[in-house]
């Protein structure tokens, strides 16, 4: 993978971060063992680029993005993240301190607009909050830095002294967007940004954020579990199975030529608005994900997969590049002899 | 192609006219279905779909009468139900507490919810929850209803069934709770069974297998379905009709093919354009509706969507669009069709 030092256009590098989360037993809170929500990811983000996190509940993409925000103390491994003015940072060694001048580079949306937006201040007041704490310029400032990032999200001025609870989901969302956008970051992490608004809304926030991406150039590092909305908005996906990425990719090259078994199940399984598309019956995925406290041994997908052979069941595969170039990573062994299907393209065309 | 929409009063198993039912909060009164017609033809699956708070599952609850009143109350309107070899059943006129209402839900009407874990009691084992149903309206003894439980779990596709039969909820995973609670509404028999966004909460290859399961289910059983949900996906996947909600109003009603090809109504036209499609990278741009929705405590003057529509005219402000209805059996609300 493109080594953060010596490509100057890459801004996120992410090399062998694990996060174990310890389990405990009984009274004297013994350590029985350990859920491996993150267990060997690799990555690289390239700066005004979108890269699409997906998978199945429970596969790690949002323990991954809080790691990346130092939100948790990954176990072990290397964050390594291109500052503003340049310097390339080691975030999983840095402090509390240390970290203070990252934390305004590298912002977060979350989920739910209903419970992270503290209901008991106004919307100036949690907009203006990163600046407030970073101690960013004064009173005046940040009121007119809070008026122009409501003009950037497309609400109106006149909401500044309102409360969370007098809006409407999609509302709160521009807002959670208008606080992580108020400290100019570099790297945004969206973690399921758009999954609890209705359709149409989504579209509007979905815009929203390639909008000002085109405008100010940010990057996103994009966490969902909707393969559409992802082909939608990434430029690049990294697919991940039980605490590892299985496949990285340009995204026109993942949906149309997947390489790994679980990239082609996981497309397959999506129910097309297209009536004339059914689902294949032949490409289900039988049973459910493994505990990620206990994955099976060798390759983790190997249990439901149908291309399955010896070999997978013995050794672990890593994400290496296929064919030539730096541009699909895929971590599966039968990857070069293997034929997938691409996913089913849909298309309705609806007129105005 | 459009055969999938009844045309004889044979082919209609359950039919709703006029459905208003309104809640009545201290902060004032919301209108959540506010005049709904559907028609669900026999053996048929009826997609209804809308964004939240469209009164898509309101409609739901108030067939099987289990709108909590106060402070919810159904205002006016009919719900007919058409057995087969017997009279009429206007649901409506039956007390939602009596022996006959309570005799036709869960036997001849059953409900699927969203939220497996909160749906199922969690201090009964899942093969307690079918027995108890089953000898409610069966008149089995203990042991037979059991047998009959563990065979219903077989019929989902739940592994092992004579264990399972005997474990909590929290000792299933989500898809296999929801295996489970098909398995509790099938387990007498339905003729109509009202899914309430059965996939919502489920991961995607986990919400493919419960689609297929509910396909085979339907065409072994004959069972009509209502599929309550707000998944485009879902609904392409799974219905013969479609029903299109906004504001606690049917605005379009056809079967799946004519609604997602040719759809008329501006709202439905809107939401097709708004989500994204696979395989369709060269369009950067998504085609949001504007706007939101109304505030659901406002009355609304007109055509609930004027305000978010493309094509509105004065008298889309003014005037309420009557339901216009071809002879194909679809139906759309809307005045550029007038």
């Amino acid at each position: 993978m493109p080594d953060i030092r010596t490509n100057p256009d890459v801004i996120l590098d992410v090399k062998d971060l694990k996060m174990h989360f310890p389990i405990y037993e009984g009274l004297l809170r013994k350590i029985k063992g350990h859920v491996r929500a993150v267990d060997g990811v690799d990555l690289f983000v390239r700066k005004g680029e979108t890269l699409g996190v997906v998978g199945e509940s429970g596969c790690g993409k949002t323990t991954l993005g809080r790691c990346i925000l130092r939100l948790l103390q990954p176990t072990a491994g290397q964050i390594l993240f291109r500052s503003v003015d340049g310097e390339i940072a080691n975030l999983t060694e840095l402090d509390h301190k240390g970290m203070k001048k990252y934390r305004q580079e590298i912002q977060v949306i979350f989920q739910d607009p209903f419970s992270s937006l503290n209901s008991r201040m106004t919307v100036e007041e949690i907009i203006a909050e990163p600046l407030f704490v970073n101690d960013i310029g004064n009173r005046q400032s940040r009121q007119d830095r809070v008026a122009e990032l409501l003009d950037a999200v497309g609400l109106s001025r006149r909401y500044m002294h309102r409360y969370p609870h007098e809006f409407s989901g999609g509302q709160r969302q521009r807002i959670g967007i208008a606080r992580a956008l108020s400290v100019h970051p570099e790297l945004i992490i969206c973690d399921e940004p758009v999954s609890a608004l209705d359709v149409s809304i989504q579209a509007q926030v979905i815009n929203l954020l390639s909008e000002l991406q085109q405008e100010e150039g940010y990057t996103y590092i994009f966490v969902a579990h909707d393969l559409s909305v992802i082909e939608h908005i990434s430029h690049r996906v990294a697919v991940m199975y039980l605490g590892q990425i299985v496949e990285l990719s340009e995204t026109d090259e993942l949906y149309g030529n997947p390489k790994h078994p679980y990239t082609e199940a996981l497309m397959a399984a999506i129910p097309s608005p297209d009536p004339a598309i059914k689902l294949d019956r032949s490409m289900l995925l039988s049973g459910n994900v493994p505990s990620p406290a206990n994955p099976p041994p060798g390759c983790r997908f190997h249990t439901r997969c149908r291309y399955a052979q010896e070999k997978c069941k013995q050794s672990e595969p890593r994400l290496v590049p296929i064919a030539d170039g730096e541009a699909h990573y895929v971590a599966c062994h039968r990857a070069e002899e293997l034929t997938l299907r691409p996913a089913p393209k849909q298309a309705l065309d609806v007129a105005q | 192609m459009v055969d999938s929409v009844a045309k004889n009063r044979e082919d209609i198993l359950l039919e709703v006219k006029g459905l208003k039912t309104y809640f009545h909060t201290e902060y004032g009164v919301v209108r959540a279905v506010n005049g709904v017609d559907i028609t669900f033809p026999r053996g048929k699956v009826v997609g209804v779909v809308g964004e939240s708070g469209c009164g898509k599952s309101v409609t739901a609850l108030s067939i099987m009468q289990l709108v909590s009143q106060p402070p919810g109350k159904i205002e006016a309107g009919t719900i007919m139900y058409y057995p087969e070899d017997e009279a009429p059943i206007d649901i409506l006129s039956l007390n939602p507490k009596e022996r006959k209402m309570r005799e036709l839900r869960g036997k001849e009407l059953a409900m699927i919810f969203q939220e497996p874990m909160t749906s199922l009691n969690p201090i009964y084992t899942v093969g307690d929850q079918i027995i108890e149903k089953v000898q409610v309206h069966f008149p089995m003894d203990r042991n037979e209803a059991k047998e009959y439980a563990i065979d219903m779990l077989n019929k989902v596709g739940i592994p092992d069934p004579a264990q399972r039969v005997d474990e909590y909820p929290h000792q299933m995973s989500g898809g296999m709770r929801q295996r489970a609670m098909i398995a509790i509404a099938l387990a007498c028999d339905p003729r109509f069974l009202i899914a309430d966004e059965p996939t919502t909460a489920l991961d995607v290859t986990v919400q493919a297998q419960i689609l297929i399961l509910m396909q085979d289910l339907q065409q072994e059983f004959g069972t009509s379905i209502m599929l309550v949900t707000h998944d485009l996906g879902v609904v392409g996947e799974m219905a013969d009709v479609v029903a299109v909600m906004y504001m606690g109003k049917v605005v379009e009603y056809a079967d799946v093919q004519t609604l997602f090809y040719e759809p008329r109504h501006p709202y439905t036209r809107g939401l097709l354009r708004s989500i994204p499609l696979i395989g369709q990278s060269g369009a950067r741009w998504l085609s949001p509706i504007e706007g939101m929705l109304p505030d659901p405590y406002d009355q609304i003057i007109g055509c609930s969507f004027a305000a978010r529509c493309p094509h509105r005219t004065e008298q889309c402000q003014h005037e309420t669009p009557p339901w216009l209805e071809s002879e194909d059996g679809r139906g759309v609300r809307c005045w550029l069709y007038a």
